[in-house]
């Protein structure tokens, strides 16, 4: 019997939402809530990402700099990175470390999806994290711009929902002094 | 009557599980897109990655189960290509799917709603005799 109810998706399409049964509206009401949080959870879970990249920066930065690399951009400022050697705390887990000596800070190797990892410089590294945050960047302005489109819309639907539940229970009361 | 009414849950049944093959279809599709994303991230990396090396002496590596493997970079490259192309290939079918099935359920939907309006114009009469 319900079965024609839409699947919502099916009809972005301009419907003139007064002209949409109670039950409908509050389908298409928590069809757009449902929307909207999934959104929110990407858009958090990006912003997580982001901090991680960025993260990666600092370190890259800040704990594998050598001096005569330093020859790009804002980094001028960094003269000199740990030399060879330094001892340094290895984490096997985030709460168990062990010492080991750092080796080498001619590369460092750059997780670049799907299992690949490659070889880069520091600085090098440092412009692939700098690019994957302005990616992200991007995809967070155009993620934006959908979640505030929702809400628009959520909060329309809503509108038209109370305007109907208000006149829906004036006319009850009108006609026979409280109805149901 | 009766057979009209067995008729409508017979297609209301069908119709609600191609809408629910239709949901998988689509969350494959939404996988795809992000595995193609991905690569084509990896991509345009090894593209990059190859500006940068011009002595040559730096690897990739592919990570298996716990350990890094040094790749060749042609291999790594073509692997990343087959994959792109397999993917790519996978989406098209699995978009002429969903097409395939939109259009199959939305004449469905027209279908059950014909018979709908058919059983309720044929209970219409007898429900107000009931009611007076």
């Amino acid at each position: 019997m319900a079965a024609n109810l839409p699947k919502g998706q099916a009809q972005p399409q301009t419907i003139d939402l007064g002209s949409l049964p109670l039950q409908q509206l509050n389908q298409v009401k928590n069809q757009l809530t449902q929307e909207l949080q999934h959104l929110t959870t990407s858009f958090q879970q990006l912003k997580t990402a982001q901090a991680k990249f960025r993260d990666c920066i600092t370190s890259v930065r800040d704990g594998l700099s050598r001096g005569e690399e330093w020859t790009r951009g804002q980094m001028e400022t960094l003269t000199l990175g740990p030399p060879i050697g330094t001892p340094i705390l290895v984490p096997l887990t985030p709460s168990l470390y062990v010492p080991g000596q750092l080796a080498s800070t001619e590369t460092v190797l750059v997780d670049i999806g799907t299992g690949f990892y490659g070889e880069k410089t520091p600085p090098a590294a440092q412009d692939f994290y700098r690019r994957k945050v302005e990616e992200l960047t991007k995809n967070l302005g155009d993620l934006e711009k959908i979640v505030q489109g929702k809400q628009q819309n959520l909060g329309v639907v809503e509108d038209v929902l109370r305007r109907k539940v208000m006149e829906e229970n004036s006319r009850a009361g009108a006609s026979d002094g409280g109805g149901g | 009557m009766a057979d009209d009414n067995s008729h409508l849950t017979a297609l209301t049944t069908t119709y609600s599980n191609q809408q629910s093959t239709l949901q998988t279809l689509i969350s494959a599709r939404q996988k795809l897109e992000s595995q193609f994303s991905e690569n084509e991230a990896v991509r345009r990396e090894f593209d990059i990655l190859d500006k940068e090396n011009e002595g040559g002496e730096r690897g990739i590596y592919k990570m298996v189960g716990p350990v890094l493997v040094k790749q060749d970079k042609t291999e790594a490259v073509e692997a990343v290509r087959g994959r792109l192309g397999w993917i790519g290939g996978e989406m098209k079918r699995v978009e002429r799917e969903i097409a395939d099935k939109e259009a199959e359920s939305e004449k469905m939907k027209m279908e059950i709603y014909q018979l709908q309006s058919r059983l309720q114009q044929q209970q219409g009469p007898q429900a107000q005799v009931q009611e007076s």
